[in-house]
């Protein structure tokens, strides 16, 4: 704590009733007489006389008393004797007063500025309180304003998953019917027909089911619900199936490396196996020449796919925003490979990710193929098990 | 021929399309059904049906399929139902299962026949 600036001001260094810091501080800390003497720079002496004098004067009282009760009269050598003692002590009284006179006159002073700096610092702390009271109003505001969009924000998804997908269920639940025969048998050519309604219905399902889902991570929603004890054998053949008749269809070749056993995951099902689908499905739709090669490895609580193809490759400042949502094909990809909508890499690293995983790309740049390293943590390695999922080999 | 399952389903689903859909694929399948397009009408044909089994959306109009649910349980706690949505959302999904122990399906990652086994599995047909 510093002296109020007016103090200094006023009683300079050296002047009557200058007060140091130590001085202002005993003031107001109550310190008694003999330390403020010692702290306010008064003679300490002068303060020492001052208490001499008065008990100096208590002692001469006694011994005029004294000598009254005794002998009955002051004898002539005692009155001189007072007489000088009172001068004496009046002109050092006089002197220790001016100086506690001065002191306390530097004591109003400090604590005079004292209050005012106090007055000063209550304003200061009112006008803060008020401040931050106002601040916190309008982030308060803000917050709610916030929480008003996002509900209108989450009722409008919910408003075009109803709207998007009743239509669509029921399309699919026609063709169903149909094609079960239950309004009678088809000729092939409408079977043909309905199946093509079908696939095309199924691809828009999914599409209204990939924008939902990027629009709930963009929304920071939960859209994975994990369960324990997924097994990830069934996903893994289920995905070599489809990809290996895609390979077979454009006459490159497909090799799958794959451990013994299977193991468990926490996962959702439906999910992960979409997100991996793509990444296998992408390596075979985008070669033409060669071919996919697909390591599984389990080591130690993680399993890890590589997926090694000799396709289209990516270039090396396309790289790194592979998996953004801003992510868009090349002209070249859109010209020479089937269609695409550009977010299916963004969609499947957020599945992965949501999973505790992490997906990684290399490639040595366009036309030198790509790889891409998928890691999952498992829960339980069942090789021991004896269970052993049957993956086609090529 | 299909072999007759004695057994009644109440739909209730405000789509029409989707309403007429699931009776004919029930009633295809041997089951006896009754139909029923918002949860206050599901909750009179319930009291008047008494069905073995309820297939109901979720959004409908007047009541929709979680009070309506809510209210069938107060009145037969064991009664069995399944619950149709379109909606994938996990809070609505999670207010959902609180209304007790029940199945429910998001329609658009189904096929009607994975309705109808959900449905055998719930009445413990083989």
């Amino acid at each position: 704590m510093d002296l109020p600036e007016d103090t200094k001001k006023e009683i300079k260094l050296g002047e009557p009733g200058y007060i140091n810091k130590n001085c202002w501080l005993a003031r107001n800390l109550n310190y008694p007489p003999t330390k403020h003497c010692q702290y306010c720079e008064l003679k300490f002496s002068n303060c020492v006389f001052f208490w001499y004098m008065i008990i100096s004067l208590v002692l001469v009282f006694i011994i005029i008393g004294f000598s009254l009760l005794t002998e009955g009269v002051i004898s002539k050598s005692l009155v001189v004797a007072i007489f000088t003692l009172v001068i004496v002590y009046g002109y050092f009284f006089d002197k220790s007063t001016e100086n506690i006179v001065e002191a306390n006159f530097a004591q109003r002073k400090a604590k005079e500025a004292l209050e005012e700096l106090t007055e000063n610092l209550q304003d200061k702390v009112d006008e803060q309180t008020k401040e931050i009271r106002r601040a916190y109003e309008v982030e308060k505001k803000a917050k709610e304003q916030l929480e008003a969009l996002s509900n209108v924000k989450n009722q409008f998804l919910m408003t075009v998953q109803h709207h998007l997908r009743t239509p669509l269920t029921s399309m699919m639940g026609y063709a169903d019917l149909l094609l079960a025969g239950t309004f009678g048998k088809m000729t092939k050519k409408n079977r043909d027909v309905v199946e093509r309604f079908e696939a095309s219905t199924l691809s828009l399902i999914k599409m209204v089911n990939d924008f939902l889902d990027i629009t709930q991570f963009q929304l920071g929603k939960e859209v994975i619900s994990l369960k324990d004890g997924v097994n990830l054998c069934p996903i893994f053949t289920d995905i070599f199936k489809d990809i290996e008749l895609e390979a077979k269809k454009k006459g490159i070749y497909l090799k799958i490396e794959k451990p013994d056993g299977d193991c468990t995951i926490k996962a959702d099902e439906q999910k992960l196996k979409a997100a991996l689908m793509n990444i296998f499905d992408n390596a075979v739709k985008y070669t033409n020449n060669g071919g996919v090669t697909i390591k599984l490895k389990v080591n130690g609580d993680k399993v890890r796919a590589e997926i090694k193809d000799t396709g289209m490759g990516i270039s090396k400042e396309r790289l790194p925003k592979l998996f953004d949502i801003t992510f868009e094909r090349t002209e070249e990809a859109k010209k020479n490979f089937a269609t695409g909508r550009g977010i299916g890499l963004y969609l499947s690293s957020q599945v992965i990710r949501a999973h505790n995983g992490r997906i990684w790309a290399e490639s040595e740049g366009e036309g030198k193929g790509s790889t891409f390293n998928i890691e999952l943590p498992i829960e339980k390695n069942l090789k021991q098990d004896n269970k052993t999922c049957k993956v086609i080999r090529n | 021929m299909t072999k007759k399952i004695e057994k009644k389903v109440l739909i209730v689903e405000d789509d029409k399309d989707f309403l007429s859909i699931l009776k004919i694929k029930f009633t295809t399948e041997g089951f006896s059904v009754a139909t029923a397009e918002n949860g206050e009408e599901g909750l009179a044909a319930v009291e008047k049906e008494k069905p073995d089994l309820i297939i109901s959306d979720v959004l409908m109009p007047k009541l929709d399929g979680i009070e309506m649910t809510k209210k069938i349980k107060e009145l037969n706690e064991d009664a069995k139902i399944i619950l149709l949505t379109n909606i994938k959302d996990a809070d609505y999904t999670a207010s959902i299962k609180k209304t007790g122990s029940l199945d429910y399906l998001i329609k658009s990652d189904l096929r009607i026949n994975d309705i109808v086994e959900k449905a055998k599995i719930k009445l413990g047909i083989e």
